[in-house]
């Protein structure tokens, strides 16, 4: 129990960079973020602070999981319907 | 329904004849996408199939408010029904979140002390070498020292709440009475205390987190 906590503390400081983007920074390009990605291009190589605040923040992170399923849900929905 | 960036934003004005049409074909795409997403969360699993139908259009059409007031604020960067998409799952994860932590208070989770307690009292090692547990212990004096005497309060209480309870940030921002930016902002101040801190110590970082498997 202690460890996981311990661990979980000390991987987020040893993760953490001198810089890094603001929840409000990475909400304004989140969906261009997940364009590039959808359209197969690592969007961590024109936006490596989002994917530095992603992988810190787990609240812009689930925010990031929802936006990728309703994108997936709906392509799939144009592709069947069309 | 296929329209151009600059289609949806004449046509969801107010004074544009075709906002009816516009609304509906967005709170179609919208729904279903959120719908989707709404059958992926195990704490809803306990719904029926018809109610998280109707909590997707919920959160569909009050996403649709969201970005008719904002259609100002879009800046062509993305297709704009991903822009929209964007904006509902942010409105839908924010009224889930508000639900979920609706009686939460920061004070109540500091003044028990149970998580700093836990974090800062150093876990048993089983089996291991004198030298690898003089490292352990090493590892959690820096942490120990760093979250007593070098974090500020604020710090102290927005790490322990996000990193160790997994309080989301925006609630942890409510009971400081301040915003997600400034709570991020203090959450990254002591994550960099903690990193130089444990820098010092000069062993390799995938180490380090081995030693507390």
């Amino acid at each position: 129990m202690g460890n996981t906590h311990l661990q979980r503390l000390i991987r987020a400081a040893l993760e953490t960079e001198e810089i890094e983007i603001s929840c409000q920074d990475c909400n304004d390009v989140l969906d261009s973020y997940a364009e590039q990605l959808l359209a197969g291009t690592d969007p961590e190589v024109s936006m490596p602070g989002v994917t530095q605040h992603l992988k810190q923040c787990f609240c812009c992170e689930h925010e990031f999981e929802a936006l990728m399923i309703i994108l997936s849900e709906v392509t799939n929905a144009s592709t069947t319907d069309g | 329904m296929e329209r151009t960036n600059q289609a949806w934003l004449e046509d969801l004005r107010d004074d544009s004849p075709h906002q009816t049409e516009a609304i509906n074909d967005l709170l179609n795409h919208l729904k279903r996408g959120v719908f989707a997403y709404l059958r992926t969360r195990s704490d809803l699993s306990h719904l029926a199939e018809p109610e998280l139908e109707q909590m997707g259009q919920d959160f569909a059409q009050e996403a649709i408010l969201k970005v008719k007031d904002n259609l100002d604020k879009f800046q062509g960067k993305s297709k704009f029904t991903t822009w929209a998409a964007k904006i509902a799952a942010n409105h839908t994860i924010s009224e889930l979140r508000r639900a979920r932590w609706r009686d939460y208070s920061l004070d109540a989770l500091t003044d028990s002390g149970t998580s700093l307690q836990e974090i800062l009292a150093l876990p048993t090692g089983q089996n291991l070498n004198p030298d690898t547990e003089n490292e352990r212990r090493q590892v959690w004096q820096i942490l120990d020292e760093v979250i007593s005497q070098e974090l500020t309060d604020r710090q102290r209480q927005a790490l322990v709440a996000v990193t160790v309870d997994n309080v989301p940030i925006s609630e942890v921002a409510n009971s400081l009475n301040t915003n997600a930016n400034n709570v991020y902002k203090l959450l990254h101040d002591a994550r960099l205390k903690l990193k130089r801190s444990l820098q010092a110590l000069d062993l390799d970082s995938a180490y380090i987190l081995k030693l507390f498997e």
